[in-house]
C-alpha cells in the first residue's frame, strides 16, 4: 500500500534553507576571514549540516517525549498548517533556536578547524594577522575578523534571509 | 547427452571461482548454507541460523563484487550502499513489525559507516595527523547521510500519525508547509462514516433478533444513559489512538410505539473546521407486530458552529 501523505515539502524546504545558508555564510567567511572560496564553502557546508542534523535529532527526541494532547497540536501544525497564535512562548522558542544553532555553528567550526587543520594553523596564525594589521587595515575592521563575530554575523544574516523566504513562500 | 555436458561446462564456468580468494567463493558458501537450511526441516532455530549464515556470506560476496569494475562511479564504488541495503534487508526480516522502519532509517548511516571503513582500509590503515578520513568533503558526505536518515525518520513518524488517526485523510492538506497529500480531500475518507454504519447495524440486528419489549427496554436504558451504544461499537472497531477523539451521542425521543433515535458522531481531533464536523443518521424504530422495524434516513454531514466563540 503506497503512502498517500509524503513530507516532500519538508525535504524541499530543508534543501532550500541549507543551500541559502551555505551560500550566504561562505560569502561572509570568504570576505571577513580571508580564506579561499573552496575552504569557505566546505566550512560553511560542514557547520550548517552539523547544526541541521543536531536540530533534527533534538526534534525527533522531543516528539517522542510529548504527551498525546501536544502531539495532536503538533499534528495540527505539521499536517494541517494550523498556527497557534503568537505567544511569548513561541518567541522564546524562536530565540532559543537561534542561539543554540549559533552555538552549534561556532563550536562546530572550532571542532572542524581542530580536526582538519590542527597543528598547521596554530603555527601560522600569530604571524600573518600581525603583518596585515600593522600595514593597512583600520582598527574597526580587525575587530570584526574574529571567528565568533564572523560566525554570528553570517548566522544572523542567513537566518534573516531564510525567514524572509519562508514568509514569502507562505503568502 | 552433448547438451548436458555443455550445460555442465557453462555452469561450472559461471559458478566456480578461478582461484581461492575470489568473490565467487563466499557466494558458493552461501548457496551451500542455503541448501542446508532448506534440507533441515525439524529444528527451527538451526534452520534460521543456517539461513542467516547464508545471507551473511551472500552479503560478503556481493560487497566484494560491487567494489570492482562495472560498479564504480567516478572514484567511488557502489559497494557501501549495496552492502548497507543487504544488511538492512536482513534487519527488516528480523525486527518486529512496529520497529521495521528502523531498518530503512538506518540504511544511510550503515552505508556511510561502511564507506568510512572501506576508505580506511584502502588508504592503508595509517593514522596520520591529518588523515584523509577527516577531509571536509568526507565530513560533508557523512553529515549528508545523517540528514537523510533524519528525514526518513520524519517520514516514518508521519506515517505513524496517519495510521493512528486515519480520519485525518478527510482533512485538507493544502495549507501544510511540510507534507503533500496524493489523495483528494473528501469527508468520505473519515472513519466516522464507518462508525455510524456500525451503530445502524447494531440497531438492525437488535430489532431482528429481539422482541419489541426487549428492544424498547434497551432503547429506554440508552436514553437514560445506563447503557451506551458507544461501548458495543468500540468492540467492533480497530483499536487506534483516534477512537478517543470521537464523541458519540445517541439522543432518543420516545413516541407512541415509535422511537426516534439520532446516531451522532462528532470529530474532536485535529481538523481544519473549527469545532469539528458531525456525521449523523436519523432513524425511526416502529412497532410492527411483535418486532421492531428500523427505517433510516441517509447520512448527514454538518459542521459544528460554536455560539460562544466570536468568529
Amino acid at each position: 500500500m503506497l503512502p498517500t501523505v509524503l513530507p516532500l515539502r519538508a525535504i524541499l524546504s530543508q534543501l532550500l534553507i541549507l543551500w541559502l545558508s551555505i551560500a550566504i555564510e561562505s560569502w561572509f567567511f570568504q570576505k571577513l576571514l580571508k580564506i579561499t572560496p573552496k575552504t569557505s564553502v566546505e566550512d560553511a557546508a560542514v557547520i550548517n549540516l552539523f547544526s541541521t542534523c543536531i536540530g533534527w535529532l533534538i526534534f525527533l527526541i522531543w516528539e517522542g517525549l510529548l504527551p498525546q494532547e501536544k502531539i495532536e497540536q503538533l499534528m495540527g501544525y505539521i499536517l494541517l498548517g494550523q498556527w497557534q497564535p503568537i505567544s511569548p512562548l513561541l518567541i522564546f522558542a524562536a530565540f532559543l533556536i537561534y542561539s543554540i544553532s549559533f552555538l552549534l555553528k561556532w563550536k562546530g567550526l572550532e571542532l572542524l578547524e581542530f580536526l582538519v587543520r590542527g597543528n598547521q594553523k596554530k603555527s601560522l596564525e600569530p604571524v600573518l594577522p600581525e603583518i596585515f594589521n600593522l600595514a593597512r587595515r583600520p582598527k574597526k575592521f580587525s575587530q570584526l575578523s574574529t571567528k565568533p563575530t564572523v560566525v554570528l554575523i553570517a548566522h544572523t544574516c542567513s537566518h534573516c534571509i531564510i525567514l524572509l523566504v519562508l514568509y514569502l513562500e507562505s503568502q | 547427452m552433448k547438451n548436458l555436458i555443455k550445460i555442465n561446462v557453462t555452469l561450472q564456468r559461471l559458478l566456480l571461482p578461478p582461484k581461492l580468494i575470489h568473490w565467487k567463493t563466499p557466494i558458493l558458501v552461501s548457496l551451500f548454507f542455503f541448501m542446508l537450511s532448506v534440507l533441515e526441516r525439524e529444528n527451527e532455530a538451526l534452520k534460521n541460523t543456517l539461513a542467516d549464515c547464508s545471507w551473511l556470506f551472500l552479503t560478503i560476496g556481493i560487497s566484494w563484487r560491487t567494489s570492482q569494475e562495472p560498479f564504480i562511479v567516478g572514484e567511488v564504488s557502489l559497494s557501501p550502499w549495496v552492502t548497507g541495503a543487504l544488511i538492512c534487508v536482513f534487519l527488516w526480516e528480523n525486527l518486529t513489525s512496529d520497529r521495521q522502519s528502523l531498518a530503512v532509517i538506518f540504511w544511510p548511516l550503515i552505508s556511510v559507516c561502511l564507506a568510512v571503513i572501506m576508505e580506511f582500509i584502502r588508504s592503508g590503515a595509517k593514522l596520520q595527523t591529518t588523515p584523509p578520513l577527516v577531509r571536509p568533503m568526507f565530513l560533508v558526505i557523512i553529515l549528508l547521510h545523517a540528514l537523510i536518515s533524519c528525514l526518513l525518520a520524519f517520514h516514518f513518524i508521519i506515517q505513524g500519525w496517519m495510521a493512528a488517526y486515519p480520519s485525518l485523510l478527510a482533512e485538507d492538506f493544502s495549507k501544510s508547509g511540510f507534507v503533500v497529500s496524493f489523495r483528494k480531500q473528501s469527508l468520505t475518507n473519515s472513519r466516522g462514516i464507518a462508525i455510524v454504519k456500525i451503530m445502524e447495524e447494531q440497531l438492525r440486528i437488535k430489532t431482528q433478533t429481539q422482541s419489541w419489549e426487549e428492544v424498547a427496554a434497551w432503547l429506554i436504558a440508552v436514553s437514560r444513559k445506563q447503557v451506551f451504544m458507544r461501548d458495543e461499537m468500540l468492540k467492533k472497531l480497530a483499536p487506534v489512538a483516534e477512537n478517543s477523539r470521537w464523541d458519540i451521542k445517541t439522543p432518543i425521543i420516545q413516541g407512541q410505539s415509535l422511537y426516534k433515535i439520532e446516531l451522532l458522531a462528532r470529530w474532536l481531533g485535529p481538523t481544519t473546521q473549527p469545532g469539528g464536523y458531525i456525521l449523523s443518521k436519523y432513524c425511526e424504530v416502529a412497532k410492527v407486530g411483535n418486532r421492531g422495524s428500523v427505517k433510516c434516513n441517509p447520512l448527514k454531514i454538518s459542521y459544528f458552529k460554536s455560539k460562544n466563540r466570536a468568529n
